[in-house]
């Protein structure tokens, strides 16, 4: 596949080259949280935590870590959110915390395999069976081969370099736009669709035997 | 539209993922229907985007929220006994210094200010003129701040005391 195909249409599209907004319940909760109000600061909490919780295990690979960094997230947000700009999406806003924060974790520590070994289904705990053995007795042989595909996906999407890892579960996981995630992750659009691509061009790769 | 032509691969991955749309997406879905090359790739790519949909997260704690209000209740705690203690310990170092300088000032001005202000003969004289005051005043000087050290030990005592009984009471 060495010669392009020119269309003649650019590949972004005009809705998806503004940047959303903040919605006016988020910006009301916001200004109340701001003023101290801890039950809309819990509001929003509830309302983002599963994608800031998402980005975090993507990021550092381990659930224990992945909840303690989106606290922490969430905590940063609070003591700052005077400097919250509303013409942004508040959700936006604590991704990019919480993905500061997972980033400097990264740094901080050495290359572990968290995610790969909690893909790979070891157990933590010395002693105790792991759960292979009753695969058969559920569903047969096709149930084990899904559950080693499922393994090599996670496997290949853990050992992606955290740019990568971080678009993979915002578009894929969360269902974010490419300005949803520019906005989070603050990049253009297009350093996201390159990411995205170079993400799952690698993917294939890992991959292929799962794959037609 | 040309067969012999293919499209690129981030044009077949807008595809597989449905973000290439509209006439682009038309003109690709089209090429990709009458080229192998590219209806393969584009399989493969549509059986990565499909199963990259079955990743899925860890259950997040039921209790997260609240764990969360609880961590922002003891880091705005922590905060606000950092801004005590340094709002403690600025006037309790200005305290010091005012003592140490007052103190050594009043045991013997002259010898102190001929030593500094050599050049300055009228510097001298107002020293000079001052000292019995200084000299005066050695005594509630040194009480004064002796006071005052205690006012503001008070203070940051009243200041780190919940702090402390927090971190007794936490876990």
């Amino acid at each position: 596949m060495d010669t392009a195909l020119a269309l003649p249409f650019p590949l972004t599209r005009p809705h998806e080259t503004a940047r959303p907004g903040c919605p006016a319940d988020e910006v009301e909760s916001a200004r109340a949280a701001a003023a101290g109000d801890k039950v809309a600061f819990a509001r929003l909490v509830e309302k983002h935590k599963m994608s800031v919780f998402g980005l975090c295990y993507r990021l550092v690979g381990s659930t224990d870590e992945a909840r303690d960094a989106a606290q922490e997230a969430f905590v940063r947000a609070y003591t700052s959110i005077r400097d919250f700009d509303a013409r942004q999406p508040f959700g936006a806003w604590v991704l990019r915390i919480a993905r500061n924060h997972c980033i400097d974790l990264l740094r901080r520590r050495r290359p572990t395999l968290a995610l790969v070994s909690e893909a790979r289904g070891e157990d933590p705990e010395p002693g105790v069976a792991s759960e292979p053995a009753d695969q058969f007795a559920v569903g047969g042989e096709q149930a084990v081969q899904e559950s080693e595909a499922q393994r090599d996906l996670d496997l290949a999407v853990a050992s992606l370099p955290p740019r990568y890892r971080e678009v993979i579960a915002l578009f894929h996981v969360q269902h974010k736009s490419y300005a949803e995630i520019a906005e989070a992750l603050d990049v253009p659009m297009g350093t996201v669709m390159t990411w995205l691509h170079r993400a799952r061009k690698e993917l294939k790769l890992k991959l292929a035997e799962h794959l037609p | 539209m040309s067969a012999h032509l293919h499209l690129t691969e981030e044009q077949i991955q807008g595809l597989a993922d449905g973000t290439l749309r509209g006439p682009e997406g038309m003109a690709a879905r089209e090429h990709v229907d009458s080229c192998e090359e590219c209806s393969a790739e584009m399989s493969m790519y549509g059986a990565l985007v499909q199963r990259l949909t079955t990743l899925q997260d860890p259950i997040i704690p039921a209790d997260f929220t609240t764990s969360v209000l609880e961590a922002v209740e003891h880091r705005e705690h922590a905060l606000t006994q950092h801004r005590h203690t340094l709002l403690a310990a600025i006037p309790a170092g200005l305290v010091g210094v005012f003592a140490i300088l007052g103190w050594a000032l009043s045991a013997a001005p002259t010898a102190h200010v001929d030593g500094f202000l050599e050049m300055w003969t009228v510097g001298r004289h107002v020293v000079s003129a001052a000292a019995p005051v200084l000299e005066a005043a050695r005594l509630p000087l040194g009480l004064g701040a002796f006071v005052f050290s205690a006012a503001i030990l008070c203070i940051l005592i009243r200041a780190l005391r919940p702090a402390a009984a927090a971190a007794h009471a936490s876990p």
